[in-house]
């Protein structure tokens, strides 16, 4: 013997369903363009940096192949560039690191 | 204000230095040479002068800017007269016309070289010792 499916069920069943990815962009336009938005937001402001910090990184290699092979007409600068490489590393791989420790917390967080 | 002007300004001073070191070797190197490069009389003694760098008015607003080479202009003191007929460019008296650049004068500038680049390598190392203390606030 079976029941009919009262079809006011099925259309209440879809509160309790876990709205998609797609979905959540879509209802919470605000919070989603924040993040895709160019030039502006977190997400943006890093790329924009680690795009810098290679930048410097591949200026860095550039100085020091031109100084081995003799090209380098102005050692300071290629110690210059290499500093300042190592300093943005630096303070890129900090900011890492801190950043993940506090997604650890998170994760850690007791429920 | 951006995160390496110490750096740059020393770094800018270090190659200052160099060009004044370069310079002093040449002067040293042609301490005896009677002929210049154009070839009207002897070599002249030259130096190097250095002003601050940046000139527009958002350049002055920024603390540390460094230095940048001027020009390299020859010394106009007249030229040494040492007697020495056998020489081939004496001239009929027997005088030969000598640089006017003085041996003593090139070593304290010498000395005067490498103690600035010396500085400068140590207002470096601070900055960047300073950079790195910052960044251990966040270990």
């Amino acid at each position: 013997m079976t029941l009919p499916i009262d079809p006011s069920i099925a259309s209440s069943a879809s509160e309790w369903a876990i709205p998609s990815v797609d979905d959540a962009t879509a209802s919470d336009g605000a919070g989603a363009g924040a993040v895709q938005g160019e030039g502006s937001g977190f997400g943006s402001m890093l790329a924009n940096q680690l795009g810098k910090l290679e930048a410097t990184q591949n200026e860095a290699a550039d100085a020091s192949q031109a100084l081995a092979t003799g090209q380098a007409t102005d050692p300071e600068a290629v110690v210059m560039a290499v500093e300042r490489a190592r300093l943005s590393m630096q303070l890129a791989s900090t900011l890492r690191n801190k950043a993940v420790e506090a997604v650890n917390d998170v994760f850690h967080t007791q429920v | 204000m951006g995160l390496f002007d110490a750096l740059d300004a020393s770094g800018s001073a270090l190659s200052a230095e160099r060009l004044r070191m370069d310079v002093t070797a040449e002067n040293l190197a042609n301490a005896q040479s009677t002929r210049g490069a154009n070839g009207t009389g002897p070599y002249k003694r030259k130096e190097v002068v250095l002003e601050q760098a940046g000139s527009s008015f958002a350049d002055s607003l920024q603390a540390a800017r460094g230095v940048r080479v001027a020009g390299i202009v020859e010394d106009p003191s007249p030229p040494r007269r040492v007697y020495d007929p056998g020489h081939p460019d004496a001239d009929a008296q027997g005088y030969v016309t000598m640089p006017n650049v003085n041996t003593v004068t090139e070593m304290t500038d010498l000395i005067g070289a490498s103690r600035a680049y010396e500085a400068n390598v140590t207002a470096m190392q601070t900055a960047k010792s300073m950079f790195a203390r910052t960044l251990d606030l966040l270990k």
